[in-house]
């Protein structure tokens, strides 16, 4: 990321900078138009899908879904959603990883247009900069392998991993640090980060004048990361602090379900304070093998993922998981739609909600027909499962940008395919 | 519309399109079926090929011993998964001369105007490289490969010495590098005399192969500057009750600071503060202790030490000495310590650092003495165990709740406490070997452990950290044998030869395996009380395509069957005898059979393979760099500080002291590819996906007794080919799916045969599988070919082999 002169700027007296940027009354005037939504929420489960369980039955606006079937757990909610059906990745060598790094990037190449971001951080670049975070990543036992290309989806460029939080109560603290009813106490507090941080970047600046170019970068990161802890500082005010989540090991498997919940009750809660308009939520990460012992079922999901036809048991559990999934779906979208916008309307009326995966038939470690769901957000027609024929997913990246009023007509690797994904507005 | 072509097409292609310059005979992929060639037999060529003279000696040196046995050799070989790809080679060192010859004519194809042999390790060739990228453009490699294609190509640069030529060690760059997160905590304590576990918390660093050491990868983002903050506010506040201070909260004044800037900033800096840069302190506790008072102030200034850059950032720069930079004394004391301690130098390094007396080499050598005798040494040791081995995963990988009653968070405390404990042991109070790290037939354990490991006998002799004991005979050996290595590398509901062969094969052998192919059923063998674990998973060993990746695998893994899925023995498996015998393959020097882990054990630990991999491994860890970076030379070099034999462990780490290159740095344009970002590993190049639309695979059925043709791969010139077979051989197609088909292939005939067919293929070949594929460049002949294990039918005998085209 080149080091700007803006970046400069904001290192000398950020003081008279600071002040209304986290307020919910002034992130909540952005909408462009009422046809644009004005959150989204990226969802990510792993290891692909078995499609003749994951399919609706009908198409456009008359589908269901078959009983015992993978989205079934999200019938009440069908008229929020689309299911889409027939999304190609077109990578090379498809496979778990390449999956993983391609699903939100539109394929990582830094000469895109998109410079290799995911969309999630693309979208919160254009949009999330009058929020105290531009963008919130939340993860479920997404670390306990490190940060690789396996762990992570969301990239602020090629190679540059932004990681999830996975600690619910870490998230809480994050979200609601420095908020005090104590005006004067909380500006003192302020100043006194605000002084470490004019440290921070009179050092980073000296430190960078000695290294070279690659280096350089690393230096301009930290910057731009302070950038953003500087915004911070100020009180998030409209909401007030509620009760911390319990402490659960994050890394614990057992825990797996009431960290999955009380995440997606945070992510919630910082979306309806106003503090951020971008946001993801990460179960696992690919090839990660969770042990859905809360179902009865031992093997793990990797392992299930990849079970053949030929053993029934075997695909029943895993559909039982992958059901478990979409029960998690539709909790958060209840959770939504439950949660007015200030602004009128429900969360859900003006938060598009994609649920992805990185693979379409795990057996196979292929990236054909991967499958997605879109909910809410307002700008789309709902309730229809719209058969896409192996479009490319760069399109539906695209739909995605263009759903939250940005306008860009490529998204990643634009020699894949240009433009929004036909059908979906 | 999209592109359409698979990379293994496009490798075919280039056979094809490569076939037709005059200058380059070109080899079958594979040794021809030796009965079967009669007319492109004999002698290369009439016309001199170009070349220098001394090619094959440059190939053997520079080329097969330094970058194709070791990172190709695995995955491009008859057996491996590139097999269908142009470059088949043979790992057995008579196979020299057939290796030279194929990669001549590799290094005459191009794609885009680049030589694939350029473009496909370094992933920047369109289709990518389904092996990754093993290397960066101008690496020592890349030049090797470029000057070999110079030389057997062109003709030139014959007299131009290798690029690889170990005369001078690639240099790092300059740099700075982040405390991981376990530097951090360290630090912490040693700072502070606080135990943090605040690092832990942090976002985990980025994985790059087995390390998260990897400078180049460790930055801060958003949300880790968020938390070291969050850390720095509350070890500060900590500070005041916890840390020993020039003065209490109450009495902080300029005076205290004065002094707290000469010791606990200085130690955090790791080296003295300059004026600027005090008065800059002085000025904030000043502005802040005057509005909130001297607590406040001290506790300010605290919590910006612990998130000052210097401070998070180790120093690497260095000063200009010469045409390159040296380390100063103080960055030279803390890349000791860290290296050898993970974490901050101590009084006595911080010291020899104040009198510049680190900087000589005896005051150096007597400091790395001194820490490497000490226990300061084994917080290293454990780093580098829990990542090389996967032991710290044995804290939270889930398992199946029948087990997970068993492996209680306790016992998972207990295990991981056992390789550790182990390691200490081996390195402190025993020979220190790899080879004993390897094949011990003791373990160091808690008592507590004991029920879990029920054959062990109860009696050990007491050590420092657990007893002492020694494994039943037989049984177990060395720290592969750990119940946290064995629970980590195995299925949540049971054992996994795959895991564990893969485990081998990847962290002992330094090999890197390739992902199964796309569109290849990966299906778990199910569940079955009937059968042992080893027969459920023969099938991936035995049948295609998974057999050209399993058997690299499981053969290995299959040494590991006496163990269940968290590590305990077992005798028998549903009551069935365990089969535990196995074979290493495709390695330089240490293919072997074995019977059981014990003896497995005893290979492992012999293997100059594992043991050339094991240095690799400690210079990447403790050198900060990722698995491209070039150290070809390096690992030469310190090969050559290291005494002959079983390695020491704390030989390796004291060589990596005395390397030239430990203090050396030149600025980063004065270096190959070392300070590239090693963060991604993502899909390279781009290319189509099989398409979903109709059309046949060729042919439908058709049965052909053909005889005669042949089989070698027509240069120009050549007479047309005919579709047919090898003699006495038939064949039936059968079309499975509107783009694949399987082909039954019979020796009807009355003697041996290595067989071929040959018939028409309309669409290029995306996926095949035992056999391989010579398209014919001037007709949709493709003539087919069996691989080392089903070339030769005897009378009576089938195979059967498979393809699927890009429609």
């Amino acid at each position: 990321m080149p080091f700007t002169r803006r970046q400069f700027a904001t290192t000398i007296g950020l003081g008279l900078l600071l002040g209304p940027w986290a307020s919910p009354n002034r992130t909540a005037r952005a909408a462009p138009s009422t046809t644009k939504a004005k959150r989204l929420v990226v969802v990510f489960s792993p290891n692909g899908t078995v499609h003749s369980h994951w399919r609706p039955t009908g198409s456009g606006t008359s589908f269901s879904f078959p009983s015992g079937s993978i989205l079934e757990p999200l019938s009440a909610q069908k008229d929020k959603l689309i299911v889409c059906d027939g999304i190609d990745f077109k990578i090379p060598s498809p496979n778990h990883e390449p999956g993983m790094a391609s699903m939100l990037t539109g394929y990582l190449d830094g000469t895109s247009s998109t410079g290799g971001m995911s969309v999630d951080q693309y979208v919160a670049s254009v949009i999330g900069a009058s929020t105290r975070f531009p963008s919130l990543e939340l993860g479920v036992q997404t670390s306990a392998w490190g940060a690789n290309v396996q762990t992570r989806m969301c990239y602020s460029a090629p190679g540059s991993y932004v990681p999830p939080c996975d600690d619910p109560v870490a998230v809480f603290d994050r979200l609601f640090d420095g908020v005090s009813t104590d005006a004067n106490a909380t500006s003192r507090l302020r100043a006194r980060r605000q002084s470490i941080l004019d440290l921070q970047f009179k050092e980073l600046q000296a430190i960078r004048s000695r290294l070279g170019s690659a280096e350089r970068t690393k230096i301009d990161t930290h910057v731009e990361s302070l950038r953003q802890v500087e915004k911070g500082l100020a009180p998030v005010g409209g909401c007030e602090k509620p009760d911390s989540p319990a402490f659960l090991d994050p890394y614990n498997n057992e825990n797996y379900p009431a960290l999955g919940k009380a995440q997606m009750d945070l992510l919630v809660l910082a979306l309806s304070c106003g503090m951020t308009r971008v946001a993801s939520l990460q179960w696992s990460h690919t090839v990660a093998d969770p042990v859905f012992n809360w179902l009865g079922i031992g093997s793990g999901h990797h392992s299930l993922s990849h079970i053949d036809d030929s053993n029934q048991q075997g695909v029943q559990d895993f559909v039982t998981c992958e059901r478990w999934f979409a029960e998690q779906f539709s909790y958060l979208l209840s959770r939504l739609e439950e949660t007015p916008d200030p602004e009128g309307g429900t969360l859900l009326d003006s938060t598009l909600v994609v649920w992805a995966k990185e693979l379409g038939d795990s057996r196979m470690h292929d990236c054909t027909s991967v499958p997605f769901v879109l909910a809410g957000g307002g700008c789309f027609q709902t309730g229809r499962y719209l058969e896409c024929g192996g479009e490319p997913h760069q399109k539906l990246l695209v739909s995605i940008c263009q759903a939250m009023g940005l306008e860009n007509n490529t998204f990643g690797d634009a020699s894949k395919g240009t433009g929004p994904l036909p059908g979906l507005s | 519309m999209f592109s359409r072509i698979g990379p293994l097409v496009l490798l075919l292609a280039g056979i094809s399109a490569c076939s037709e310059s005059k200058s380059n005979r070109l080899p079958a992929p594979k040794d021809p079926p030796s009965s079967s060639t009669t007319g492109t037999g004999g002698k290369p060529d009439e016309t001199p090929e170009k070349g220098c003279p001394d090619d094959l000696e440059f190939f053997r040196t520079q080329v097969w011993e330094p970058i194709l046995s070791t990172r190709c050799v695995v995955c491009h070989s008859s057996a491996g998964v590139a097999s269908s790809s142009a470059m088949v080679l043979q790992s057995k060192a008579s196979a020299l001369e057939a290796n030279f010859e194929v990669m001549r004519a590799v290094a005459a194809i191009k794609a885009d105007g680049t030589p694939v042999l350029l473009s496909r390790p370094t992933a920047t060739h369109s289709n990518g490289h389904p092996g990754g990228k093993l290397f960066e453009v101008n690496s020592t490699e890349y030049k090797t490969l470029e000057q070999f294609i110079d030389r057997v190509v062109n003709g030139k640069s014959c007299e131009d010495p290798a690029p690889a030529a170990c005369s001078s060690v690639q240099p790092l760059a300059q740099r700075v590098r982040r405390l991981t997160r376990a530097e951090y905590d360290r630090t912490v304590k040693d700072l502070l005399g606080i135990e943090s576990t605040w690092g832990q918390t942090f976002a985990p660093d980025v994985t790059v192969g087995v390390f998260d050491s990897d400078a180049s990868t460790l930055v801060v983002t958003p949300l880790l500057a968020d938390q070291m903050r969050q850390a720095a506010e509350d070890l500060a506040t900590r500070a005041l009750t916890e840390s020993n201070l020039p003065c209490s909260a109450a009495t902080a004044d300029s005076a205290c600071i004065d002094s707290l800037l000469d010791g606990l900033a200085a130690r955090a800096y790791r080296r003295p503060l300059s004026t600027d840069e005090r008065s800059s302190y002085q000025d904030m506790f000043s502005a802040i202790a005057s509005e909130d008072g001297a607590e406040l102030g001290l506790t300010t200034v605290i919590a910006a030490i612990l998130q000052s850059p210097t401070f998070l950032y180790r120093s690497e720069i260095g000063e200009p000495a010469g045409d390159a930079f040296q380390l100063d004394a103080f960055e030279t004391a803390s890349a000791l310590s860290y290296l050898l301690t993970g974490s901050m130098p101590d009084d006595e390094l911080f010291e020899a650092a104040r009198t510049g007396e680190i900087l000589k080499e005896d005051v150096r050598e007597a400091q790395v003495e001194r820490l490497l005798q000490s226990s300061s040494i084994d917080p290293v040791l454990e780093r580098f165990i829990d990542q090389w081995l996967g032991v710290e995963r044995i804290l939270h990988v889930p398992k199946e709740a029948a087990v997970g009653a068993d492996l209680t968070p306790e016992i998972r405390q207990s295990l991981r406490q056992e390789s550790h404990a182990f390691v200490a042991h081996v390195v402190h109070q025993s020979s220190g070997t790899l080879g004993e790290l390897l094949s011990a037939r003791y373990s160091v354990i808690d008592p507590s452990l004991l029920p879990y490991y029920s054959t062990i006998e109860t009696t050990g002799e007491p050590v420092d950290s657990g007893i002492k004991v020694a494994f039943p005979q037989g049984e177990r050996a060395g720290i592969l044998s750990h119940a946290s290595v064995l629970s980590v590398f195995a299925r949540a509901d049971g054992s996994s030869p795959v895991h564990r062969g893969k485990l081998v094969r990847e962290r002992l052998f330094c090999h890197k395996m390739a992902p199964p192919p796309p569109s290849v059923m990966v299906q778990p063998p199910a569940v079955d009380p009937t059968r042992t674990t080893r027969e459920r998973f023969e099938a991936h060993s035995t049948q295609e395509p998974c057999r050209s990746c399993h058997v690299l695998l499981d053969p290995i893994g299959f040494g590991f069957e006496h163990f269940d899925g968290i590590g305990r023995f077992r005798a028998t498996e549903n009551n069935l005898t365990i089969d535990a015998t196995g074979e290493i393959s495709s390695t330089p020097t240490s293919d072997a059979t074995f019977d059981g882990q014990v003896e497995l054990a005893d290979l492992l630990a012999n293997s100059e393979d594992v043991r050339a991999c094991f240095v690799k491994q400690w210079i990447q860890f403790g050198e900060g760099l990722g698995p491209t970076a070039d150290l070809s030379c390096h690992v030469n070099e310190m090969q050559s500080l290291l005494p002959e034999g079983d390695p020491v462990i704390l030989d390796v780490l004291r060589a990596i002291t005395r390397s030239e290159r430990f203090l050396r740095r030149v600025p980063e344009d004065q270096t190959t590819g070392t300070a590239g970002n090693g963060g991604t590993s993502g899909a390279g190049g781009t290319s189509g996906t099989a398409g979903s639309d109709g059309a046949g695979a060729s042919g439908g059925t058709s049965s052909a007794g053909g005889t005669g043709g042949n089989a070698g791969t027509g240069g120009s010139g050549d007479p047309p080919l005919d579709p047919g077979s090898a003699d006495g051989v038939t064949y039936q197609i059968n079309q499975t799916s509107s783009d694949c088909a399987s082909v039954d292939v019979v020796n009807s005939g009355s003697t041996p045969v290595s067989w071929w067919v040959r018939f028409p293929v309309s669409n290029e070949i995306r996926d095949l599988w035992n056999a391989s594929a010579a398209p014919d460049q001037n007709s949709d002949l493709v003539t087919f070919e069996g691989l080392d294990y089903n070339a030769v039918l005897d009378p009576g005998q089938s195979t059967n082999f498979g393809y699927c085209v890009q429609l």
